[in-house]
């Protein structure tokens, strides 16, 4: 809605409450659109009038050039023109400082002048026409303060049907169906002594639907995936476009995209858990310029409703003639998880882990998204492969946990985690070693933890891993490059001989030691040759071969990591780096410890729960993991659970793997064990 | 010869876990911690492995249902659903039978067949303990087994078909001296507009006038819009002998003018010889509500006032309580002729199946309140069916035999609880949202029909619900989460039976009374109870030690929010205990085969990769498992 001027001479006026010349800041803006072109010198559409005092726009010549007057009764100082084509909306807005006035049209800074009109004393507000001239247009939303707004927020106030900034807001007249003023200053515009008052209110509106968070477009079911319109071609203005999603049941994740164009309209987003306030996820909340054009994923909770703000970077007239915007949204992915399936922590509170496919050249298959703490310690988590519990570091709680194999936390042993702290197991799985700055402590596959606390000496421990008869822990304590790998022994609690001196130029990243008591060290170079290599050592410190990675980017946002793997240990580990170009993406890496042959998953990295690879109309996937996080296989997934019997004589456990596929898979009974007691006497 | 010297202790026999004090404290033949370790003769091995069963998913709650052909569970899941397994290799999954928003439990219990059902939710209190009981606005159902879905058990009484405006009309002979004349006089009411004086009622009240009384009216109808007043009219005194059920042959006279529309009570006292203005009858209007009258038919009933009502009878055999609101009335004057009976309700509800005519024995001096009388079942009062809407019946005194009083205070729609049992064959419902003390029992072999006044057991109120109850050797246990009460029948009504409390620091968990292989029952000459303090023997009252005394330091380390997850099973057939905790993926085993007493008894820990919310005993000694889904 909007009001139209159907005489020439038509106009509205205020003459009380106005914002007078003294005041130090000052704005407006307002919708106008010409609705046909001038042909008579000085036109304006809306101005602050005195005696001989003048501050405004208007057109000076036969023409539809409009530029900014402003005149303290000392002569007129003008900025450039802006031409406006008559037809077309425009968002016109204006601000003082002190003595600096800015015109603006579309946002977009037409000019200003400095004019000190401290002094002056206005007598009238005048909109459409002052009376004196000849000009056919339509208005909306006149709004007024005693304040200087910026671009940014006049770019909001042209988005919303109401007004954004409050604070100074001195008058707010939508001119939808009324002169009113809504604010309780009663800053109405009347018609009190004008000659000619002959307007209506039309239908007509320059802001479209879905431009205001009220009228966000609501997604419905999805999958969803279209390409709309974000722009009107009437409109000389880049519109925010609204969209909303309200989350089902099952739903845990999810994952979208707004594209617009990789130059002009290239979108940017918000998200918000409601309309319009409050930023979401609340911890990390996706916005800002990373989002641009990039794919993004995050939790939802099932019928609740998510706001998006979709908004351009780029402000161009360009645009006026309309632009696409792609959308895409799906449902994070929730498909079967098998033996051995890595599972890549997330180091941000808010969003989940996911787990990935081994199988080689699967590259950017997420299996599944499942909600578990943050870990940003990139060896900051292990797995039993005897029982399949998950010792991890919780980066919120500080603490470290013990989850099931479905990955259900069962317990808080008590040892404080650190963001750098280093969890490596046994290689039978039997119990884990923990460390937190120079502090290591000993916990069981079950969560006991032992009795003794190591304290090393050092900077502090960045990698560790205990010799499988727990006599010698094989550490790094350098935390710097040239760092050697020490041996600690475990009995006596002091350093004994170092395994292998420090490589000049690398950082010790990770340590195993598999089960037939080698150790394999995951040392990353960081400069203009990076190179990421895993060496293979006996227990004398000889060297016994030798695994390139590659070339990781130069400063990566980590190191690396290196785990067991889950069917072979003895032959093959596993080794998770990042590209030598970095895309966004990360390679899981199985090395066959024989021979150095591998097999490679790549997957597109999401941080801060969006795509990390490069700006492009033809991402990669839709969904990936985090960068920085502990890695492992783990068991399969159970996915729904389901009902099972004991059978006497079986000799392992069948899952229900999907149920409704009626899919199943065989996992070893959890860790049949006995204890028998330590007797003193 | 020992290592080093050591002399080899041979340990004939492995004794299983023990988890009480330090760990130099474990006997030589136990071991300080295990896992997965079933006993075999003096030895151990490997727990039996765990198979696929059933395809269905996210299990909260399990238990055996057993119909009257089929072995089959009965599954509650993670979104409130109930499903019916049948475990006949069909596979067959009926449902879901019942869907409640904020179910995350429910009570069983099966009678003839059918599954009562009750859900129940996880309440917490301010000091962070949780307690069951019944959902708010939520009652108990029932499900035939058939996989049709359940619904509410019991059912709503019968009703008029419209409002029940001006169908309450009653007249009667008034205990106060008087001058009406001996004899039988037909009473009816008229409604005075501007369009003269038209009928208000459709069968009008017969009255057979001892002779020196007044009439008593009640509940005068009101007239529609436009009803200036209303007038009542009655015949001179008839003989007996002369009755017909023609109540148009009569010639009606005014009684009395009520110059108002709002009067609704009136005694009138007139004499015949004042009986003058005769009333042209007009056309009768025609009511819905249940209507008792005098026929000309052949038949047979005792002289004297009768209130005759109806009442439903569901498919499960229910009776509903007495209706619709105002029952019929009728003044029988010939004892040779039968009583019509129209306008009979026909219930909305398709599983109501048959209705019963319920009356009074003749009523000598009828105060008004329909309900203060006894009523009785009539001989051929019944109605095979949800349709007929008449029928004639005759009856004597003598033969009102089965009583039907008692249906009155039933329950239409039964509270849910969050404890559901049986008890000499009458269901035991307590814990409900409304009143966590209270056990309501059924009447005997009608587990929906319990009468909210009589058939109430309280257990003395301390803030704390009834967990469990359960039959033993004749008597009903009452739990609470720390105490154990009792009590017995006495052959009367509940409400009259002495309760007992049995013992002031040992209960029973909501799901902590072991059931017996899969029998759905517990007797096995005593009982297993999980109670905060380790699992028991009960055989009237608690053996100590508890069975649990091995491991006594794992158990008082439980969780005891988590109490509820835990449900107790007894495969006596193979001696054998089990009881699941969800929390630790775990159920916790025990082999008796050696002695059901504390120290020779066998305690196992078996994990797995899932949580075993819920556990069930099939096919006589199969522990089935139920599980929900990995953190997603």
């Amino acid at each position: 809605m909007s009001i139209q001027f159907l005489n020439p001479n038509a106009f509205l006026t205020r003459i009380t409450n106005l914002v007078q010349g003294s005041a130090p800041s000052y704005s407006w803006c307002v919708w106008f659109r010409p609705d046909q072109d001038v042909t008579i010198d000085y036109q304006t559409i809306i101005a602050l009038e005195g005696a001989t005092e003048w501050q405004g726009v208007y057109s000076n010549s036969i023409a539809n050039d409009y530029s900014l007057s402003v005149n303290n009764g000392g002569g007129s100082n003008d900025t450039p023109t802006k031409t406006l084509v008559a037809g077309k909306w425009y968002p016109i807005s204006y601000h003082k400082s002190g003595t600096s006035h800015q015109y603006y049209v579309s946002i977009g800074l037409v000019g200003g002048v400095t004019v000190d009109m401290s002094a002056v004393t206005f007598t009238g507000l005048f909109l459409g026409s002052d009376g004196a001239g000849s000009n056919h247009g339509t208005f909306k939303g006149f709004r007024e303060w005693t304040a200087v707004l910026s671009t940014t927020e006049f770019q909001a106030e042209f988005n919303s049907q109401t007004p954004v900034r409050t604070s100074g807001l001195v008058t707010n007249t939508p001119l939808v169906n009324n002169l009113l003023d809504t604010t309780s200053n009663h800053n109405d515009w009347t018609t009190t002594g004008v000659v000619n008052v002959d307007y209506q209110f039309i239908s007509d509106d320059p802001i479209p639907a879905g431009a205001v968070v009220t009228d966000a477009t609501d997604l419905g079911t999805l999958p969803y995936s279209a390409v709309i319109s974000a722009q009107p071609t009437d409109v000389e203005f880049v519109f925010n476009q609204w969209f909303k999603y309200t989350a089902v049941v099952g739903e845990t994740y999810i994952g979208g995209w707004f594209f617009g164009a990789l130059t002009l309209y290239r979108a940017q987003y918000s998200i918000f858990s409601d309309a319009g306030v409050t930023d979401y996820p609340p911890n990390n909340p996706i916005n800002g310029s990373q989002t641009i054009n990039r794919r993004f994923q995050m939790p939802v909770v099932a019928g609740h409703t998510y706001y998006f703000k979709v908004f351009p970077v780029v402000f161009s007239t360009a645009l006026d003639s309309g632009v696409d915007l792609t959308v895409d949204f799906e449902t994070g992915p929730n498909k079967t998880v098998p033996n051995g399936s890595p599972f890549i922590n997330d180091d941000l509170q808010d969003f989940f882990a996911g787990v990935v496919s081994s199988i080689d050249a699967d590259d950017y298959n997420v299996l599944k998204f499942i909600d578990f703490v943050p870990t940003t310690a990139e060896n900051g988590g292990d797995i039993s492969q005897q029982n399949g519990k998950i010792l991890i570091i919780d980066d919120i709680t500080a603490k470290i946990l013990l989850f099931s194999p479905q990955l259900t936390e069962l317990l808080d042993t008590g040892i404080v985690g650190a963001t750098n702290g280093v969890i490596r197991r046994l290689a039978d799985g039997s119990a884990f070693y923990t460390s937190h700055a120079l502090t290591v402590n000993r916990v069981s596959k079950d969560g006991v933890v032992g009795g003794t606390t190591w304290t090393l000496t050092g900077t502090r421990v960045t990698a560790l891993a205990p010799s499988n008869d727990e006599l010698i822990l094989y550490t790094s304590v350098t935390n710097a490059t040239n760092a050697p790998v020490k041996r600690w022994d475990l009995v006596n609690s002091v350093y004994l001989s170092d395994l292998v001196a420090g490589i000049t130029g690398y950082f010790v990243s990770d340590i195993m030691v598999l089960d037939d008591d080698t150790i394999l060290v995951l040392y990353f170079k960081s400069s203009t040759t990076p190179n990421s290599k895993v060496l293979h050592y006996a227990t004398d410190g000889s060297l016994l071969d030798t695994y390139d990675l590659g070339n990781p980017v130069a400063t990566p946002p980590s190191s690396g990591s290196i785990t067991f793997d889950f069917t072979d240990p003895a032959n093959y580990f596993l080794a998770r780096v990042h590209n030598l170009v970095f895309d966004g993406s990360s390679t899981l890496i199985r090395v066959k410890i024989s021979d150095g042959t591998t097999t490679r998953v790549k997957h597109v990295v999401f941080e801060n729960g969006i795509y990390q690879a490069a700006e492009t109309a033809t991402p990669l996937t839709k969904f990936g993991i985090s960068h920085s996080c502990p890695f492992f296989p783990i068991r399969a997934l159970v996915q729904n659970g389901g009902i099972y019997k004991l059978v006497p004589g079986k000799r392992n456990d069948t899952l229900w793997l999907d149920i409704t596929e009626q899919t199943t898979e065989d996992v070893k009974i959890p860790d049949p064990f006995i204890e028998t007691a330590a007797i003193g006497n | 010869m020992g290592l080093r010297d050591h002399q080899a202790i041979p340990i004939e026999d492995f004794n299983g876990w023990f988890k009480r004090g330090d760990a130099d404290s474990v006997p030589l033949d136990h071991f300080s911690d295990l896992n997965n370790i079933a006993f075999v003769e003096s030895g151990f091995e490997t727990r039996p492995g765990m198979d696929t069963f059933f395809p269905k998913g996210d299990v909260v709650r399990l238990y055996t249902y057993t119909t009257q052909n089929t072995q089959g569970l009965l599954i509650l899941d993670t979104q409130g659903s109930i499903y019916h397994a049948l475990l006949d290799g069909s596979k067959t999954l009926y449902g879901p039978i019942l869907t409640i928003a904020g179910m995350t439990d429910f009570g069983f219990q099966a009678f003839f067949g059918r599954a009562y059902i009750t859900p129940f939710g996880t309440f917490t209190n301010d000091l962070g303990i949780n307690y069951q009981k019944g959902l708010e606005n939520e009652f108990v159902y029932v499900y035939k087994g058939d996989g049709t879905n359940a619904r509410k058990a019991a059912g709503f009484p019968p009703t008029n078909a419209t409002t029940t405006a001006n169908q309450n009309y009653k007249s009667f002979n008034s205990t106060f001296d008087g001058v009406v004349d001996k004899g039988v006089h037909l009473v009816t009411v008229t409604f005075t507009s501007g369009l003269g004086d038209t009928l208000a009622i459709q069968v009008f009240p017969v009255i057979y006038a001892p002779g020196g009384k007044q009439i008593e009216n009640i509940q005068i109808p009101l007239g529609p819009l436009g009803t200036t007043g209303r007038k009542i009219w009655m015949t001179h005194a008839i003989n007996p002998s002369d009755y017909t059920s023609d109540q148009s042959s009569y010639t009606y006279y005014l009684a009395a003018t009520i110059a108002d529309n709002t009067t609704n009570y009136l005694r009138i006292n007139i004499a015949d010889s004042a009986l003058t203005t005769p009333l042209s009858l007009g056309t009768l209007p025609t009511v819905t509500g249940l209507l008792a009258e005098n026929t000309d038919t052949t038949g047979f009933a005792d002289l004297g006032l009768h209130l005759i009502a109806v009442v439903y009878e569901t498919d499960t055999g229910f009776l509903t309580a007495l209706g619709p609101e105002t029952f019929a009335q009728v003044n029988v004057v010939d004892l040779q002729k039968a009583i019509h009976v129209s306008n009979i309700p026909v219930s909305p509800d398709s599983f109501v199946t048959k209705r019963h005519l319920v009356a009074t024995k003749a009523i000598l001096n009828y105060n008004g309140d329909q309900t203060g009388y006894q009523f009785f079942f009539i001989p051929e009062g019944t109605l095979d069916n949800n349709i007929d809407t008449e029928l004639d019946v005759s009856f004597y005194d003598a033969d009102l035999l089965e009583d039907a009083s008692h249906l009155i205070d039933s329950f239409s729609e039964i509270p849910a609880g969050a404890s559901l049992n049986s008890y000499h064959n009458r269901m035991v419902l307590a814990a409900t949202f409304d009143d966590i003390s209270i056990a309501y029992l059924s009447s005997p072999g009608e587990p929906e029909a319990i009468d909210q006044v009589d058939g109430v057991i309280i257990f003395p109120l301390d803030g704390l619900p009834i967990t469990n109850t359960q039959e033993y050797r004749d008597v009903l246990y009452l739990f609470k989460k720390t105490k154990t009460g009792a009590s017995v029948d006495n052959q009367d009504v509940p409400s009259t039976w002495q309760f007992n409390i049995i013992d002031q620091g040992v209960g029973a968990a909501p799901h902590g009374v072991g059931l017996v292989l899969d029998s759905g029952g517990v007797n096995i000459d005593f009982l297993l109870v999980a109670d905060l303090s380790g699992i028991l023997m009960f055989n009237g009252s608690y053996s100590r030690p508890e069975l649990t005394w091995k491991i006594q330091d794992f158990w008082v380390a439980l969780d005891r929010n988590s109490f509820i997850e835990f449900q107790v099973l007894n495969d006596s057939l193979n001696q054998r205990i089990y009881m699941n905790i969800p929390d630790l993926n775990m159920i916790l085993y025990a082999d008796y085969r050696w002695g059901l007493d504390p120290k020779n008894i066998k305690w196992s820990k078996y994990t797995f990769d899932v949580p075993p919310t819920s556990i069930a005993l099939v096919e006589t000694d199969v522990l089935v498992i139920g599980s929900v889904g990995n953190a997603s």
